[in-house]
């Protein structure tokens, strides 16, 4: 199967090869392409639709031929094509599902288009072939903040989500007001390991008790008051410990609420999915939390949180493996909701 | 020559298969997002129709703009992925270019308008005295007062004395812009029909395969669209919101 993924600022195209069970025990990823437009974005301090959508018409053709000759075989080898049809960038998730469409047509194969936050949750499938539903997996990313449980493959209940920023959207911000650059993440990530996060207590957003859901921007607003009260007060600020702080205060969060819809919904696994699921962090405390009351926690490698579309190819795999597919006038849907 | 004809760069746009003397099939309609996206569809639906197999086109033409951003985008992505997966050559064709061929053998002078962001048009001025237009301008994006000061008679554009005989424009500005049009140059100017004003899949497939055989075709990874006006930085500086979220 060919995997293409352009909902944002990569252009990525994979390979993935499967013995077309539904149980997939025997999933390679023989190939994962990825051309990022980080660095073009960077200039603008966040994605730029417009800009993203000219990238990736020009980057398509080489990261599928590319991903193609890293698996060793020619397009007459692929027996299906997914791509992401949303949620994104509109203009962006066109460029990959239009050539995904016309690839399908021209090779004859079937087509499927894929929720890009289905994809996320299923990059844990592609390194853990014993993971099964049900299980409850944490989305975190630059966009979303949704914990879902899957009571069956391809079924998902949102059972909290983000009430205004994404936890991604406040490490960016964070990173900003820090002067740790972009993306944000791996920024305040790499800060923080040299940083006290005990330093500054920052808000945790709980919310009222039993509820699932998320809220990052008070926090973020307390950094940034944090910030420039130390800055105009010329009193020394360790950039070290207020990511520390901060990142504290946001793993402290998303870690009791997984811990707790797990145990509600009496799972005994919890998955991480999302590009701020490569947070050493939240992975090194969700782990600690799920151990103590006896949960395995899976979370892909790094490479496989970001964006990317093995990811897709994967989800792919599994919606055609239970026989689904796509007819070739797929819109993309830049808001579709996971239980959509 | 067998080719597949794609258009999604207007206010019109489609599917055409043609060979050299043929249009064997055409599928028009007004352009939305929505049937852009099913054109692969309507592309399967007309090479049945014809009976043609997809892999024995010999080659795959698009219009690459200027016009709508997405819509050229869809349309270029489509024939790049094509081309790659049947090793065909792409001939692009641009669409101020493509519209102009609508009038073809005309005795005047042919000036398409595409309505642009901003209120701006992209235009060119060519000359159609033949089945393929000439063009005698450079691609320019410009407001309609501007084209129209710079297509009067004896000025710098460098028209030559056979202009007396008027300007017929065409394209999606034209419509939008009679008014300005006909009070500015009066009887000097035509608005072309309405089967004349967008650019037709037939066109732009005969149009690109005159490309290919010419030795003007593309290779998948090399073909890219024809934004003409604001380069992309320009574009950025506009869309994103003052504290970089995108707008
Ligand atoms: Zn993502």
């Amino acid at each position: 199967m060919l995997g293409i993924e352009t909902s944002c600022d990569e252009t990525s195209a994979a390979v993935l090869e499967g013995d077309g069970s539904p149980d997939a025990r025997e999933m390679r990823v023989r190939s994962n392409v990825i051309s990022s437009q980080v660095c073009l974005h960077r200039q603008f301090g966040g994605v730029v639709p417009e800009v993203a959508s000219r990238r990736h018409v020009e980057a398509i053709i080489p990261a599928i031929d590319r991903a193609l000759r890293d698996a060793g075989i020619g397009l007459a080898r692929i027996t299906s094509v997914a791509a992401t049809y949303g949620p994104g960038l509109v203009g962006a998730i066109l460029v990959g599902l239009s050539a995904a469409k016309a690839i399908a047509a021209a090779r004859k194969v079937p087509f499927i288009g894929i929720n890009h936050i289905e994809a996320h949750i299923y990059a844990n499938f592609i390194e853990h072939s014993d993971l099964t539903p049900p299980f409850v997996c944490l989305v975190v990313s630059g966009g979303h903040t949704d914990l879902v449980y899957l009571p069956a493959h391809g079924c998902y209940e949102v059972m909290g989500r983000t009430r205004d920023d994404a936890a991604g959207e406040a490490f960016d911000k964070v990173a900003r007001v820090l002067g740790l650059g972009y993306p944000g993440g791996p920024a305040v990530d790499e800060a923080a390991r040299s940083g006290d996060p005990e330093a500054v207590r920052f808000p945790r957003a709980f919310l009222e008790d039993g509820s699932y859901d998320f809220s990052f921007s008070g926090l973020k607003t307390a950094v940034v008051n944090y910030v420039r009260k130390a800055k105009d007060g010329s009193r020394a600020l360790s950039v070290a410990d207020v990511a520390a702080s901060f990142q504290e205060a946001v793993v402290d969060v998303l870690a009791a609420k997984t811990i707790k819809a797990a145990k509600d919904k009496q799972v005994h696994t919890v998955a991480l999915a999302g590009g701020v699921a490569a947070n050493s962090r939240l992975r090194e405390e969700l782990a600690r939390r799920a151990a103590q009351d006896g949960i395995i926690l899976s979370y892909p490698s790094p490479v496989l949180c970001t964006d990317n579309a093995a990811m897709v190819a994967c989800a792919g795999y599994f919606r055609l493996a239970r026989g689904e597919k796509s007819s070739l006038d797929l819109s993309a849907m830049p808001d579709l909701d996971l239980d959509h | 020559m067998r080719v597949l004809g794609i258009d999604t760069s207007s206010f019109t746009g489609g599917v055409a298969l043609v060979t050299d003397d043929e249009v064997v099939a055409e599928h028009s309609a007004v352009v939305s997002r929505a049937n852009s996206e099913s054109l692969m569809c309507v592309c399967e639906k007309l090479l049945a129709d014809a009976g043609w197999d997809i892999s024995r086109l010999d080659g795959i033409a698009v219009a690459i703009g200027p016009g709508s951003f997405t819509g050229v985008r869809i349309g270029v992505t489509m024939a790049k992925a094509l081309g790659y997966a049947l090793d065909l050559p792409i001939g692009p064709v641009i669409t101020l270019d493509a519209i102009a061929a609508n009038m073809a053998f005309s005795e005047m002078l042919v000036c398409p308008l595409i309505c642009a962001r901003r209120d701006l048009v992209y235009t060119a001025i060519y000359r159609v005295s033949g089945p393929y237009p000439e063009r005698l301008s450079s691609y320019e994006a410009k407001g309609i007062y501007e084209v129209l000061r710079g297509l009067g008679p004896g000025d710098a554009g460098g028209l030559s004395h056979e202009d007396n005989r008027g300007i017929l424009f065409v394209g999606d500005g034209a419509r939008a812009h009679r008014q300005v049009i006909r009070a500015e140059m009066g009887t000097k100017a035509a608005i072309g029909p309405p089967w004349c004003i967008g650019p037709r899949p037939s066109v732009v497939a005969a149009m690109g395969m005159r490309a290919i055989s010419c030795g003007g075709a593309m290779s998948a990874e090399g073909l890219v669209p024809f934004y003409l006006g604001r380069s992309s930085a320009e574009m950025a500086k506009d869309q994103l919101a003052p504290d970089g979220r995108p707008a």
